[in-house]
């Protein structure tokens, strides 16, 4: 199954925080999530998906969490976490 | 990760540089097996729907990963100086990112989060709808 996917203003307003590289490496990876959503579900009831990516010897940390609307098929990004790194 | 005095203390007066790497490599796995239990109580905490935020729940959840954060990133400081010298600490680099991931889930603040909750019960904006606004720069 796959779900629609949608985001909160507040979601929205932390992508619009981020360098345009990172917005695209999180639209993309949100793309990944429609066809196979996170299963890890943690205390307040979101859905949570993390994921790295380096850039410029530097790694990058993304915390996404998500709302499933099972009635409409949904997901629903509500705010994203990032944090960086060196190795 | 209440042993970490003890690699001060190892590093303090140590000839030896196999035994901070032990003592290092000893922490490294305590510390990645207390971020994993810690996750795992957060997971047995979630509720099935969703529909409840428990404000105290999530605040002691957070107070935990926030220290655990605080001691990995002590840990990691003293791993990174005996890289520095030459050695490789096994399970330093597993540390570094559970501790990466950790700083971005926290990067959230919980009032934020209990906020999102309640706002997430309304229609946001579709997924491509905000990535061409993003790439047409109408922010």
């Amino acid at each position: 199954m796959s779900f629609a996917l949608d985001i909160t203003e507040a979601g929205r307003a932390d992508l619009r925080q981020l360098d345009t590289w990172l917005q695209e490496e999180i639209l993309d990876e949100l793309e990944r999530l429609v066809v196979k959503p996170p299963t890890r579900r943690i205390a307040g009831g979101d859905l949570v998906h993390d994921f790295t990516r380096t850039r410029e010897g530097r790694t990058f940390y993304v915390f996404l969490r998500l709302k499933l609307v099972y009635t409409a098929e949904l997901l629903r990004l509500k705010s994203i976490g990032v944090f960086v790194g060196t190795r | 990760m209440v042993a970490l005095p003890l690699l001060d203390a190892v590093l303090s007066t140590d000839v030896s540089p196999e035994r901070s790497e032990r003592v290092s490599t000893e922490l490294i796995g305590a510390a990645l097996g207390e971020i994993r239990h810690i996750q795992n109580l957060d997971e047995s905490m979630a509720l099935p729907d969703g529909d409840e935020f428990d404000a105290e729940t999530a605040h002691v959840l957070r107070r935990m990963y926030a220290d655990w954060a605080g001691q990995a990133d002590a840990l990691l400081e003293r791993v990174s100086r005996i890289e520095r010298g030459g050695r490789a600490i096994p399970g330093a680099d597993r540390l570094r990112d559970a501790y990466g991931r950790t700083r971005a889930m926290l990067a959230v603040p919980l009032d934020r989060i209990q906020r999102d909750h309640h706002a997430a019960q309304q229609p946001g904006i579709a997924l491509g709808e905000v990535r061409r606004e993003l790439r047409s720069g109408h922010h």
